[in-house]
């Protein structure tokens, strides 16, 4: 069974009685163990498909699935707090916490069960995606942008969800970041059976996973 | 990291916000705690001085209102007031605030050889009475005497009324041991007031008073048998914390002494018995004796026949917190031109530069809590916009929007408990130098002078300690009391909680899709 899937998915503005489409008809699934990208240019509606997937916001029609569940019935923010992972282009971290203390913010509000040493877990998430543990201590606006995204990753990893989301994750990035942090999705996607879904612009990083979807004029399609 | 560490880790790592909320919170909470602190102080002064000042109350004839009547009214006033009339005096003692209540048939007994003892002359050439001292005679009614209950006088030697004596009206009587002393009197002596009545005297230009060959002169000897002495209490402890240099202070006060160590307690009933007894013999020996105009005299005459006695009624009250409740049914009783004064009345004659402070102090109070409500509800709210994204990615991440709520809820908590903790101690300070100087102020505009109320007399015959405008001023204490400090921590934690009301309205409101997309 799919992890996560959308089943008839609309999603539309209305503008007097016209209705503009975002995403029409959208039924897709997505496995654990799999890296996969979402392809399409600005406007197209990638984003907002992210944020229905996310339960960041509620499809107008239709429905998504978590584990064959619909999330309303799961419960939107539930779903957020216990089920997915996301990271945003921008980070967003929080400013005047150290990065350890940002992987651990999710941790106090999950209701997963968690291991009790949570912040030995935060420092061990954060060296497995390259952060040492002397920066692991420093605020996170005294990090390089790659590494205050990796502490973003770490963070969503923190809750041991098994969905991750991410929006344009290398937009603010070096191509040399964007391979390492590429290689960090497709290393939790293959090692450790979680589904990414990326949502991105680049060719080269559609290439180097799983599945492509492109998404044009609302509809989403394979790209082969 | 849940949201009670976040709030401690963005109030200590966010210093210069915290520093500027902590600021507006101190000015404003040093504002609140002034005005409260001043608040307490002006009520405790009320309280304790009408602690001190008492429960009792008595009725008096409303002079003022009095001056308004003509003369025909003002006599059918006095006739319908309780002060005659001792069936009004007595439905008022029967309220259900009174603890007991009493009256007495006043008198005075001016003699010549009985001499009374004459006022202490502080500074020699600075005091002058205009005449000498007479006897001051009070009517008793129960067998404890009324003065002895309101703490005035103690009796140190003989005994006081018996039943007997009270209802036969038996010339017995009770003195001061200071005149006893003066006029070697004991126990068990009879002595003979030679009570005169003159008139028809003059003035000299020294001041001094000469007879005439007009002048009457009537002497009826009373006699009196004293059964017991008694020592003045109150008046002369307070005497002694006086300052020396209030000369208008130590003139009255010396007068008012010598007038208590003047005053003879003897049976109401004898009282009167005296009284009638003393006008119809002079009336016998001298008919007119004042030179009364013809038709004021018969008017006078008719109205003697008609046997009108003066009472001076007292009413222990069981509660202060009762007074204005028994005034006002109190009022409902008695005669139309009458008033109640309660000895806690005093203190409104004399409390105007407090008064004034309140006032200034509680419209203060108002304004700052209105500003604080304003001032750090935009500050909460301008920080907040800095924020949205913080809060926007706690949303995301699906912490309950309550918890959000909660860490800048904790948040402002702790800056603002700091600040209001030691506004607490700075706003006290304030106050103390604020009212010091409002006082100064306000005691320049009032010239309230005690001895000139046309109260004073009936308020020195409740027995309770008198209060001038410096005993208010300085029972005046600024001071950390609990009930300062828990009234300011209310009102201001309720003000700082008040002020979050709106920051959090916007955070309920935010919707993390657009916020993080």
């Amino acid at each position: 069974m799919a992890i996560i899937a959308t089943e008839d998915v609309n999603y539309y503005y209305q503008d007097g009685d016209q209705r503009r489409y975002i995403l029409k008809d959208t039924s897709i699934s997505f496995d654990k163990g799999k890296f996969y990208t979402i392809l399409g240019q600005s406007g197209s509606g990638k984003t907002t498909f992210l944020s229905l997937l996310s339960a960041l916001d509620a499809p107008k029609e239709g429905k998504i699935l978590y584990q064959g569940k619909d999330i309303r019935n799961i419960g939107y923010e539930n779903f957020r707090r216990n089920n997915v992972g996301i990271i945003f282009q921008s980070y967003n971290l929080i400013p005047y916490l150290t990065a350890v203390e940002n992987v651990m913010v999710p941790m106090a509000i999950t209701e997963n069960k968690l291991p009790d040493n949570q912040k030995e877990v935060a420092y061990n998430l954060l060296d497995y995606i390259g952060i040492v543990k002397s920066k692991s201590d420093r605020q996170v606006n005294q990090l390089s942008g790659g590494e205050q995204q990796r502490v973003a990753i770490a963070r969503a990893l923190a809750t041991n969800v098994d969905v991750i989301l991410a929006d344009e994750p290398t937009g603010n990035l070096d191509e040399g970041i964007e391979q390492e942090i590429v290689a960090i999705f497709k290393k939790l996607a293959h090692e450790h059976d979680k589904c990414v879904i990326v949502v991105t612009h680049s060719n080269e990083i559609a290439q180097q996973s799983d599945d492509t979807y492109i998404l044009r004029k609302g509809r989403l399609a394979r790209y082969e | 990291m849940n949201f009670w560490k976040r709030a401690l880790a963005s109030v200590s790592r966010r210093k210069g916000k915290s520093l500027i909320l902590f600021a507006v919170v101190f000015i404003l909470g040093n504002v609140i705690a002034g005005a409260i602190a001043i608040q307490q102080s002006t009520n405790n002064v009320e309280k304790n001085i009408k602690k001190n000042l008492g429960a009792s109350a008595t009725i008096s004839i409303d002079y003022e209102a009095m001056m308004n009547l003509t003369e025909d009214e003002s006599e059918s006033a006095f006739k319908e007031s309780a002060l005659t009339n001792l069936a009004m005096t007595k439905q008022v003692g029967e309220l259900p605030y009174v603890a007991y209540f009493d009256y007495t048939v006043p008198s005075y007994f001016q003699t010549e050889k009985l001499k009374a003892i004459e006022p202490e002359e502080e500074e020699e050439g600075t005091v002058s009475y205009g005449g000498g001292m007479g006897f001051t005679v009070v009517g008793g009614n129960t067998e404890e005497i009324a003065d002895q209950k309101k703490g005035k006088i103690k009796l140190v030697e003989g005994r006081s009324f018996s039943e007997q004596e009270l209802s036969s009206g038996k010339q017995v009587g009770i003195i001061s041991k200071t005149l006893a002393e003066q006029e070697k009197i004991a126990i068990g002596d009879k002595i003979i007031f030679d009570r005169v009545s003159r008139t028809g005297e003059e003035f000299t230009d020294d001041g001094s008073i000469k007879e005439t060959e007009n002048t009457k002169t009537f002497v009826k000897d009373i006699p009196v048998e004293i059964i017991g002495l008694f020592d003045v209490q109150q008046t002369e402890n307070k005497g002694k914390d006086k300052e020396k240099d209030n000369q208008h202070y130590f003139v009255d006060y010396n007068y008012q002494l010598a007038e208590q160590k003047n005053t003879v307690y003897m049976p109401n009933e004898a009282v009167m018995k005296i009284e009638k007894e003393y006008h119809r013999s002079l009336e016998e020996e001298y008919p007119n004796f004042w030179d009364f105009p013809e038709e004021e005299y018969q008017k006078m005459k008719d109205e003697e026949a008609e046997e009108t006695t003066y009472y001076q009624p007292f009413f222990m009250l069981k509660n202060p917190e009762d007074a204005e409740a028994f005034r006002k049914e109190a009022q409902a009783l008695i005669g139309k031109h009458d008033k109640v004064l309660i000895s806690s009345d005093q203190f409104e004659s004399v409390s105007g530069p407090l008064s004034g402070m309140s006032k200034i102090s509680g419209l203060v109070l108002y304004v700052a809590v209105g500003a604080s409500l304003l001032i750090v509800t935009l500050v909460i709210l301008l920080f907040l916009r800095d924020r949205k994204h913080e809060l926007g990615v706690y949303l995301s991440l699906g912490e309950k929007r309550v918890k959000v709520i909660g860490q800048i809820v904790v948040e402002v908590m702790i800056i603002s408990l700091v600040a209001i903790t030691l506004s607490v101690f700075t706003g006290n300070l304030v106050a103390d130098g604020v009212s010091s100087s409002l006082i100064a102020s306000q005691e320049q505009t009032e010239n309230y002078e005690m001895y000139s109320d046309p109260d004073f007399y009936e308020f020195q015959q409740l027995g309770t300690e008198t209060v001038s405008q410096e005993d208010v001023i300085s029972a005046y204490e600024v001071k950390l009391s609990a009930s300062y400090i828990v009234t300011f921590y209310l009102v201001g934690t309720a003000t700082i909680l008040l002020s979050t009301i709106v920051p959090l309205i916007y955070i309920m409101r935010l919707n993390p899709k657009k916020i993080m997309m």
